[in-house]
Parts: structure tokens; C-alpha cells; sequence
């Protein structure tokens, strides 16, 4: 559509001239690489599944262990590469299930105003006041402490900012002249929504969601601290992090690399995410 | 020009930080201390329970600077020390406990206390039934003859004089301030003891603050803390930091490596002395395979028991034998162990007709323990070679005892991991608690109903109130028992490590009283 | 209100429904089974839920948010206890936050794609991206192990609060003891502030500057700013007198719901810093179920949220007169 040939032309054009948004991307795709190929690029995949050499543990970062080992023995290389599937996957998979429930009913609030709109927009309230610690607490009492669990409860607790947003997106669409065309010339309510609306009113959205996705990260990486998120041996960096805050002052390496690992995806992801709102809200750029 | 003032906000700010960092000298701003100060740090909550009859849990380490019981037990003496009550004797059938009380002892409040008051403690402590209380349940009535003299009528033998020195329910307090204040006025948080700090400051979020009582019994000629500071960090990393820069006085548990990093600093000393806590994982013998005794023994023999002791508690544990700890009396030194030998784990295995890797089991422990975490990560690599798969959950401490109070038995763990400590310095602690059978499940956690076993420590318990030898042979044969049936792994038992000042004198790590530091009789330099 | 009786419901849902017993936790891990069955009646545990809830609201209307089960003291009094302290902190961070992002967030706009703005974007970038606790850490080697010169954790020194205590007047340490004299105490506080008010700005400072950058951006190209620069306006005067105003409505709407949002999400830093605030509060409350704790915690930043809100609603119809007439 618009919004999508806009993003076509504009983007290789803009690349050459943003340094920044370029390393994002690169940065990005570089882990994504990793995340697919860790099982192969990593010297000591078993580590993850449970195995343990308590002789080793603790060894500062060396050639045979680049990233150093943990309390068990575990080398932390292979836990940090193989736990780029573990957030990045899961983050995105988070990201993904609150773009599906807030979208579906910010466009329904949106379009169809009305007593829906206000119950969706009360509903989107009172979860938004709820401390989505407690979600995630509660689902982990009730069906127990896992990735899958977290994953679901941030959900449960994000979808209504991208409700929000596409609501005020819809809202204002409703009423520019192709749609108001459109409806004259009697196509359906649904026809309208997901062919003529969506579409220019999901950029904010894909922005907003590109930014979140480190937030996310960091949010399951918050889960894992309090024992709520992955388990042990799931090498989930927030996890690694968490495993490693009674060493941070002796054996420097167990909390650093991880953290490291966190910091530069996320920073790369906002990165992108930046470059891509920059590219698609671009007005004249004047110069002051 | 905004920008201007704007700059001019902006270094004033960085200037004032500037000025905070380095405005005192050696970066930390502090006042004149003519008083030595004593800080410890807890890694949990300190007054959880204000009320001295209720308490039973973490403020164990400050009820005992508060508040005193009759007697102190010494374990490594065997002997009881004399505090509120300088001697007592016995009868010959045990029922008549007599204990003479010490003069001119003085609560924080001013009045004197008597024998009343020892009366009046402990039967409000046995009226709430709150904590402990049941150590008191042999006593039928308390008399008080005179101002200084107690008299316990017991309707069965029981060892009161170590009911009097348990660190939980025998505190001796005045009631007074209650019939003015009303019953909560402990909760809220107020003291009324005899102990030698007394309370100067406490309120939500702050630190409990305790000074010295100027009337105390015991004097304060030598060199003593003068105040004494309890506060609560739960980052390990920090309390060992402050450790190392002369911050922190005592702290109740650092992670090995942190013990590691400050092995080594010479303002530091390390003490390490056998403690009453022990490691179990119990066997859900109600659940097959596992009502199998030689199913359980096969699972015994193979836990690595030195790996752990050595990998995980850095020597700082040895191998159990029997529920009983070390240094406890009613252990048994010459109790038969299970060995760590996996041919021997596959034979039993295959006598009792399991077929390699068919046989999944649960496993749960506490989450955020990392011994146990830790424990349980290398019994599962050890269970994989005898083709056995462990699955290892952590869970938080109250979800785990749910699952195994759950009303569906198909639903409960196969293997719970737990540690004990006694609430007072008696093998019943252990025995009874931990093995006999139950009505409602309450902690044991194997669901092992043995009446044989039953009759065995309740006779002991109450010989233990007459004659403690006869006592000793019952639990022996108790804890025979045990070890045949195997109803639970008996892994290690603890060792307290403590990274002290080198300059603190008198500090004796009492295994019957966790993590305490009678802060009176230590010396600061 | 609603909205917020709508919270109280699902809240009291949830923390009752999970699994969990709270008589059992307010007894202790090593309480019998009839203690705990005891202690099921005396907080009113047997009773059918929507008593409970009922009990509960008569209660709260009183002015009475129930005993904690984990600390054993009245809800109030903990959150009274603890939300100045996370106050102090959060508003710390967000005045560093404010005074180092806007103006850098104006300079960078004033040449945008220049080095400086690029080199700003990246600071903001990856001061959003850090994760919190690791920056703590961070922190806490280079400041007080490597370089000695600030503390570690808490609040105050002990020794402080042992021989020259602040009395509690507005909850704020620095504030309360520069308003009783007590200079050790205020130079002790304020010491022990920087750290973690520094580790908490981190969030809010990259995303001041981004959002400045932007609106400012926006704005430029508009044909009102165009004309001043025409008339002849210095760029600086223009930026900061003129464009800056269009861009606090949406900074300011972003700050309230950041500071909503920090007074309970900054467990990890108070966690690292042991500092006694409702974040740390919170999170414990949360994990073990301690039920009455959570209730009183959600309803309270319920109510500050919706305040805050309406707040800002006000001073951005002071700000922007487009606003009032709509």
C-alpha cells in the first residue's frame, strides 16, 4: 500500500545517509545469524541441556573458555550464544501474541465506537494499572515458573498500548477521504478495516512494537531475576545475569557478557526501530 | 540567554554531586562514634514476630539482646549455663521440675522480676500456642512457692531444662505493659525484657537499633558494643563489601565465593564450626516405584555425596548419617551410610525389576537456594547413567509444600529436598517431626507411616526427660530404622562459615541457636 | 474510580485465586498444620470470597488496607514507610533524567544528522537499552570499589542512623535533614543518592532526549518557525523559547506514566542498592502472595497514576492553549 512503496523508495536512500539505523540493522541481523546458528557455533552446546563440570567452575575467560564458565562448570560462550535463540525468540514471540489481541481490539474499539469502544478502552485501563509482576507471578503459581509462561503473561500485560495505538490511528483514518470513498461505494465493514485502514494505521504500531521488543527482553530478563521466568539449564541471558549477582564483585565475567549481550541487541534493536520511525513519520526536514 | 541558565542548572548539579563525593573525606560523611557500634546484616526480613511468645522465625537473632530464657544450652560442654535461673533440679520420676531464680534482675521497664513473672510468660506462651508453644506440652501447671523459685508439674517426663533454653518460646518477659496496653502492644513493636540491649529505635524500612541497658544484671565493667545495629540487605555481593570495608560486623550467610574472596583479607577471620542443619530429599514412598525399599536404596547409592560435599559446599559439609546432626546429642557416629556406586545403584535397580530409562522422577527444591540448585544439578547428571531422568524444579518454598499437601496424591513430587534445624537442641526436633506419622501432612514429606517407628521415639522422648542414656539407645534404634527403610536421602550436614572482624573477640557460633551472636559477651577490639 | 474499583476486583481475584496459603506464611515456614488451620480463621481465610472482598472494601474505606502477612504490620504503614523513600529516588532520577536530556535532546536537534546529534542518539539508545541492574552493578565497582568515593547501599550510613537520626517529616531523607540542621545526615543521604538515582535516569534521560529530538524536529520544519528564523531569531532563542513548548506535552505525558510505572518497577535497583523502597516492597509481596500487601500497593499507584494523570492534563492545557478550547 502507501505507507509500504513509501518504505521501499525511501529506504535505500535513507541507509546511505543514516550511519546509525545501518548498524542497527547490521548488529541485529549479525545476532539473529548467531541465534540460528548457535547450536553449531557453539563449543559446548550440551551445556545447556544439563550437563555439568564442576572441576572447571568459575575459570576466568580464556581460549578454551572465551566467555569464561559458571559455578557448575558451564561455559558461558556457548550459554550466551545459545541464549540469543532463547530471548530474541522469545522476545519476539511476546511481542507478536500482544500485537494480535491489541490490535484485533483497537480496531474494533476504533471503528466501531460506540459502548464497545468504551469497554474496551475501560478494559484497557485497568490492565494497564495492574502491576504485570503480579500477572506473571500469578500464572507462574498457577501453571508454573517457565519461559513459555512469562512469555505469556508480558503479553497479557502489553497489548494495551498497541490497542491504544491503533485506536487513535483508526480513529483519525476513519475519516479520510479513501475510506469515507470506500464506504459510499459499499464495500463491508471488515473489507474496509483490514484492507484500507490496517495497513497505514499499522506503521505507528510495527514502530512502537521494533522499540519494545528490547523492552521486552529486559522485562523477561526482570522475570528471571525474581525466579519467575526460564529455569535453570535454559540458557536465558536475564537468567545468566541472575545466576551470576553473587559473583559480580569476584568472577566479573559471569554477569558482564550476558549483560553485554543484552545491552547491544537491545540497543541495535532500538536502533532499528528508531531508523524505521524516523523514516516513516518524515516530514520536510528543515534545518533550523 | 536560556540556554545560559540552562548550563549554569546543569554544573550547579554536577557540582553538587561533585561536592557530595567528595565532601567528606574517604567518601563517606560520618559522625563522631565514641560508641562501638555492632552492625549486623540479615539477608531476609529481621522482626518478623514482635510478640516473644509467637516468635519463631528470623528475629531469633535479636530476641536473644532483648529478651533471656532460664537457661543457655553449650553443646560443646554438654552443659546448660546458668542465666535466669542459676540452678534446678529434678525429681526422680521426672514429673517435678524446680528451678531457683537469680535476684535483682530488672526489666527494661524498671520492675524487678520474680517468679511471677517467669509464670506468667510461659503460660501465656502456652495459652497462644503460637510458634514453638509445644515444647511446653508435658507441663500440667507452674507453681510459684516464693518470689525466686519456679515449679513445673509435668503429666509426663520431658526435658524442660532444654525447653528452657530454646531460642523459641522460652523467653521471659513482663506482662505488665499487656494489661495496659492490651495483647497486641508486642506486635506493634515494643519490648519488655531483661536481656542487656534494649530497644532505642525501629519503625518499617529503617534498621532495629538497640543500646545498651544500663541496669542490666550482668554489668558492663570490660569492653562491650554499646549499640548494636540489625538491618536487612538481601544482595550477598554487598554484604560481603561491606564486610571487607569495616561496615558490616556479622552477616548470617555469604555465598562461597564471596567466603572465597575475603578468605584472604587480613582485617577478616573466618569461623567455621558444625551446625545443626542438615540436607534431606524425602521419597515419595506412597508413589510406586518408590514404596519399594530397594528402589529407594538403589536412589540412595546413587547420589554423589563427596562430589556434592566437595564441589558444591567446598568441603564445608560432610555426608549424614541418619536424620540426627553432628554435634546434636542422640547422633549416632557409628550409624551405617549409603556410598555413592552406581553398579551397585543398577543392580538394585534391576533386582526390583526396573528396565533402564523407564523410570522419570520429579524433583523439587527452593528456589533461589543455590546449594540445593546446585546439588540437584549434579544428582541428575549422576541418575542419567544408571538410566534414570530426574526432572529438578525449583519452586518457591510455600509452593513447593503445597504440592506435597496437595489433596490429589498422583499430583505430589517424587523427591522433596529440604534442610531442618531444630527448634531446640533435641533429636525429637528431627525424629518426630520429620518421620512420624501424620494425620494431615505437615513435614513429612516422605509420607513414611512406620508405628514400629512411632513407638520407638515417643518412649524415647519421654525417657528423655528421666534418664537421657536410655533415651539415646531408643533414637539409635530409631534411626536403624531409618537408614534400612531409607525413606529419604540423608545428604550432608552443614558447616556455619562466618567471615568476621580479626579484632572480635568471644564469638562462639552455638549451633542451638542459628545465626545468633550473644553480641554481651563478645569484645569489639 | 471505575476504573480503579475495576482493579481492586481483579486484583483481589487474582491474589486470592492463585495458589498459595497465606495463613501459612503469615505462621511461618515451620508452623503445625493445626496452627496454620488456626490461622486460617483469624484472618478470615474460610470465609466465601466475595466477603472477603467485601470486608475488605468496608475496611479500606476506613482507611484500613489490612496487615501485611509478610511483614506482619499494617499495609499503611509499610507503603507510608516505603513510598517516600522510592519517591525520593524516582524523583531524583527523573530531575537528572530531565536536566541532562532536554537540553541535549534541543542541541542535537539544532543539527540534525551532524556529529553530535549522531553521537547523542547513540547515548540515548543505549542508555534505554542497558538493562538496570547490570548499570548498578557497574556503578558500584567503578564508584565505590575502583574509585572509593561513594557508597555502596542504603539510604544513610548506620552510624547516622544510630547517633544522629532524621526524624521522619516528608519521608525524604535529603529533605528532612536539611530541614532540622542535621548536616552529617544530609551529606550522608545525599551521597548515598547518587548511585542508584543515577542507575534510575538511565531510562528516562535516553528517552527525554529522543522524544525532544523528535518533537523539536517536527517542529522545525513547520512554516511558523521558518518565518522567525527568517525575521532574523537566533537558533537557540527559537529553539528553546518557542519549540521546546510543543514538545512537553508529549514528554511530560511520557514522564508521568514513566514515574508511575518506577515507583514499583525499580526493584532491581533498590534490590542492588538495599534501597528500602516500594519497588523491592512490592516484588516481595508480589512473589510470596502476600495478598493484602499487593492490594494496598496496586490501589495506591492506581490512585497516584490517576492523579498523576490528571495533572498532567491540567499543565498541558496551561501549557498548550490549542488544548483548553477542544
Amino acid at each position: 500500500m502507501i505507507a509500504a512503496r513509501r518504505l521501499g523508495s525511501s529506504l535505500r536512500f535513507y541507509l546511505r545517509g543514516n550511519a546509525l539505523t545501518s548498524i542497527g540493522i547490521f548488529v541485529i541481523g549479525l545476532f539473529i545469524l548467531v541465534a540460528l546458528l548457535a547450536p553449531w557455533l557453539a563449543p559446548y552446546p550440551g551445556d545447556a541441556l544439563g550437563q555439568v563440570h564442576p572441576s572447571d567452575a568459575l575459570l576466568a575467560p580464556s581460549a578454551a573458555h572465551l566467555m569464561g564458565t559458571d559455578q557448575l562448570g558451564r561455559d558461558l560462550f556457548s550459554l550466551v550464544l545459545l541464549g540469543a535463540r532463547v530471548s530474541l525468540g522469545a522476545g519476539f514471540v511476546t511481542i507478536l501474541f500482544a500485537l494480535v489481541i491489541g490490535v484485533t481490539l483497537g480496531l474494533i474499539a476504533g471503528y466501531s465506537g460506540g459502548w464497545l469502544d468504551e469497554v474496551i478502552m475501560r478494559l484497557t485501563d485497568i490492565v494497564l494499572g495492574f502491576p504485570s509482576l503480579l500477572l506473571a507471578v500469578a500464572i507462574a503459581a498457577t501453571l508454573g515458573a517457565s519461559l513459555d509462561h512469562a512469555v505469556l503473561a508480558i503479553a497479557l500485560s502489553w497489548w494495551p498500548w498497541y490497542t491504544r495505538l491503533i485506536r487513535s490511528q483508526v480513529i483519525s483514518l476513519r475519516h479520510a477521504d479513501y475510506v469515507q470513498a470506500a464506504r459510499l461505494s459499499g464495500l463491508g465493514r471488515a473489507r474496509i478495516l483490514l484492507r484500507h485502514i490496517l495497513p497505514n494505521a499499522l506503521t505507528p504500531v510495527v514502530v512502537q512494537a521494533s522499540m519494545d521488543l528490547g523492552s521486552v527482553i529486559l522485562t523477561l530478563a526482570g522475570l528471571s531475576f525474581l525466579g519467575l521466568g526460564a529455569q535453570p539449564p535454559t540458557p536465558e541471558w536475564g537468567l545468566i545475569v541472575a545466576d551470576g549477582q553473587n559473583y559480580v564483585l569476584t568472577n566479573w565475567w559471569y554477569v558482564t557478557f550476558p549483560g553485554l549481550a543484552i545491552l547491544i541487541s537491545v540497543s541495535a534493536l532500538n536502533l532499528v526501530g528508531d531508523g524505521l520511525n524516523d523514516l516513516l513519520n518524515r516530514r520536510e526536514r528543515g534545518v533550523l | 540567554m536560556r540556554w545560559r541558565r540552562l548550563a549554569a542548572v546543569l554544573l550547579a548539579g554536577l557540582g553538587l554531586v561533585g561536592l557530595s563525593a567528595c565532601g567528606s573525606a574517604g567518601g563517606q560523611a560520618q559522625p563522631k562514634a565514641e560508641a562501638a557500634v555492632a552492625d549486623y546484616a540479615s539477608y531476609t526480613q529481621v522482626m518478623v514476630f514482635w510478640d516473644p511468645s509467637d516468635s519463631y522465625s528470623n528475629e531469633i537473632i535479636a530476641m536473644p539482646q532483648m529478651y533471656e530464657t532460664l537457661l543457655r544450652y553449650d553443646p560443646q560442654t554438654d552443659k546448660f549455663i546458668p542465666v535466669l535461673a542459676t540452678s534446678y533440679e529434678k525429681s526422680q520420676d521426672g514429673l517435678t521440675w524446680t528451678f531457683h531464680l537469680r535476684h535483682n534482675v530488672h526489666f527494661h521497664d524498671g520492675s524487678l522480676m520474680t517468679s511471677a513473672n517467669v509464670k506468667a510468660s510461659i503460660e501465656r506462651t502456652m495459652q497462644r500456642g503460637n510458634g514453638a508453644a509445644y515444647i511446653w506440652d508435658a507441663v500440667k501447671s507452674i507453681a510459684t512457692p516464693d518470689k525466686y523459685t519456679v515449679v513445673f508439674h509435668l503429666s509426663t517426663p520431658s526435658p524442660i531444662d532444654f525447653a528452657a533454653a530454646s531460642p523459641y518460646a522460652a523467653w521471659i518477659f513482663n506482662t505488665a505493659p499487656l494489661k495496659q496496653h492490651g495483647q497486641n502492644w508486642f506486635a506493634k513493636g515494643h519490648e519488655d525484657g531483661t536481656g542487656p540491649y534494649e530497644l532505642q529505635s525501629w519503625s518499617n524500612g529503617q534498621p532495629l537499633v538497640l543500646k545498651a541497658f544500663k541496669d542490666y544484671w550482668g554489668g558492663w565493667k570490660g569492653s562491650h558494643y554499646t549499640k548494636l545495629v540489625f538491618q536487612t540487605i538481601q544482595s550477598s555481593s554487598t554484604r560481603a563489601q561491606m564486610l571487607e570495608s569495616g561496615q558490616l560486623t556479622f552477616t548470617d550467610f555469604l555465598p562461597f565465593q564471596e567466603i572465597q574472596s575475603l578468605k584472604s583479607d587480613k582485617n577478616l577471620k573466618v569461623v567455621v564450626t558444625p551446625s545443626w542443619q542438615n540436607l534431606m530429599a524425602f521419597f515419595n514412598t506412597k508413589k510406586k516405584p518408590l514404596d519399594n525399599v530397594l528402589v529407594r536404596q538403589a536412589l540412595s547409592e546413587a547420589f554423589p555425596y563427596q562430589e556434592v560435599d566437595q564441589d558444591v559446599m567446598h568441603g564445608y559439609a560432610t555426608q549424614s548419617r541418619g536424620p540426627v546432626p553432628l554435634g546434636l546429642w542422640g547422633h549416632d557416629p557409628s550409624l551405617k551410610q549409603y556410598h555413592y556406586n552406581l553398579s551397585q545403584a543398577k543392580a538394585l535397580l534391576q533386582q526390583a525389576g526396573i528396565k533402564p530409562n523407564t523410570l522419570n522422577l520429579t524433583l523439587t527444591y527452593t528456589a533461589g537456594d543455590d546449594n540445593e540448585s546446585n546439588a540437584a544439578a549434579l544428582y541428575k547428571a549422576s541418575l542419567a547413567q544408571i538410566g534414570v531422568n530426574l526432572t529438578v524444579k525449583p519452586m518457591p518454598w510455600v509452593a513447593q509444600w503445597n504440592l506435597a499437601k496437595a489433596t490429589n496424591p498422583a499430583q505430589r513430587q517424587d523427591i522433596f529436598m529440604m534442610y531442618w534445624w531444630p527448634d531446640y537442641a533435641n533429636p525429637y526436633s528431627f525424629l518426630f517431626n520429620l518421620f512420624h506419622t501424620e494425620k494431615t501432612v505437615n513435614f513429612n514429606l516422605a509420607y513414611y507411616y512406620n508405628s514400629g517407628f512411632d513407638k520407638l521415639i515417643d518412649q524415647a522422648n519421654i525417657d528423655s526427660g528421666v534418664n537421657r542414656s536410655e533415651a539415646v539407645k531408643l533414637y539409635d534404634q530409631a534411626q536403624t530404622m531409618l537408614v534400612q527403610d531409607a525413606p529419604a536421602i540423608f545428604v550432608f550436614d552443614e558447616e556455619h562459615v562466618r567471615v568476621i572482624p580479626k579484632q572480635m573477640h568471644g564469638y562462639y557460633d552455638n549451633p542451638a541457636y542459628t545465626n545468633v551472636v550473644f553480641w554481651y559477651d563478645v569484645t569489639p577490639n | 474510580m471505575l476504573v480503579l474499583v475495576g482493579l481492586s476486583v481483579l486484583t483481589f481475584i487474582i491474589t486470592r485465586v492463585a495458589p498459595g496459603d497465606p495463613a501459612a506464611l503469615w505462621m511461618g515456614p515451620r508452623a503445625s498444620a493445626a496452627q496454620i488451620a488456626r490461622a486460617t480463621v483469624e484472618l478470615g481465610l474460610n470465609r466465601p470470597l466475595p466477603v472477603q472482598y467485601g470486608i475488605y472494601m468496608w475496611d479500606l474505606v476506613h482507611g484500613n488496607l489490612g496487615v501485611s502477612i509478610e511483614t506482619h504490620q499494617p499495609v499503611l504503614n509499610n507503603i507510608a514507610a516505603y513510598l517516600p523513600a522510592s519517591l525520593e529516588l524516582v524523583t531524583s532520577g527523573m530531575l537528572i533524567a530531565l536536566v541532562l536530556g532536554l537540553p541535549l535532546g534541543v542541541l542535537a536537534a539544532m543539527r540534525p544528522g551532524g556529529a553530535f546529534d549522531t553521537l547523542a542518539r547513540l547515548a540515548a539508545v543505549l542508555s534505554v537499552s542497558v538493562p538496570t541492574f547490570w548499570l548498578a552493578f557497574l556503578l558500584q565497582i567503578v564508584f565505590f570499589k575502583d574509585l572509593g568515593l561513594l557508597p555502596l547501599a542504603g539510604r544513610v550510613s548506620e552510624l547516622v542512623t544510630v547517633l544522629e537520626p532524621v526524624r521522619h517529616i516528608t519521608g525524604f531523607m535529603t529533605v528532612d535533614s536539611m530541614l532540622e540542621g542535621n548536616w552529617t545526615a544530609f551529606w550522608s543521604a545525599l551521597q548515598h543518592l547518587v548511585l542508584p538515582a543515577l542507575t534510575i535516569a538511565s531510562y528516562p534521560f535516553g528517552l527525554i532526549l529522543r522524544m525532544v529530538r523528535a518533537s523539536l524536529l517536527d517542529v522545525i520544519s513547520l512554516d511558523h518557525v521558518r518565518l522567525l528564523r527568517a525575521l532574523g531569531q537566533k537558533r537557540h532563542t527559537i529553539a528553546f523559547r518557542y519549540a521546546l513548548k510543543n514538545a512537553l506535552p508529549a514528554t511530560l505525558t511520557v514522564l508521568s506514566l514513566t514515574f508511575a510505572y518506577s515507583l514499583t518497577g525499580t526493584f532491581l535497583v533498590e534490590s542492588v542498592f538495599n534501597w528500602p523502597g516500594l519497588g523491592n516492597y512490592t516484588a516481595q509481596a508480589v512473589v510470596t502472595n502476600d495478598y493484602p500487601a499487593v492490594m494496598g500497593v496496586t490501589l495506591v499507584i492506581g490512585v497516584i497514576y490517576v492523579v498523576l494523570n490528571l495533572v498532567v492534563d491540567l499543565v498541558i492545557a496551561g501549557i498548550d492553549p490549542r488544548v483548553r478550547y477542544v
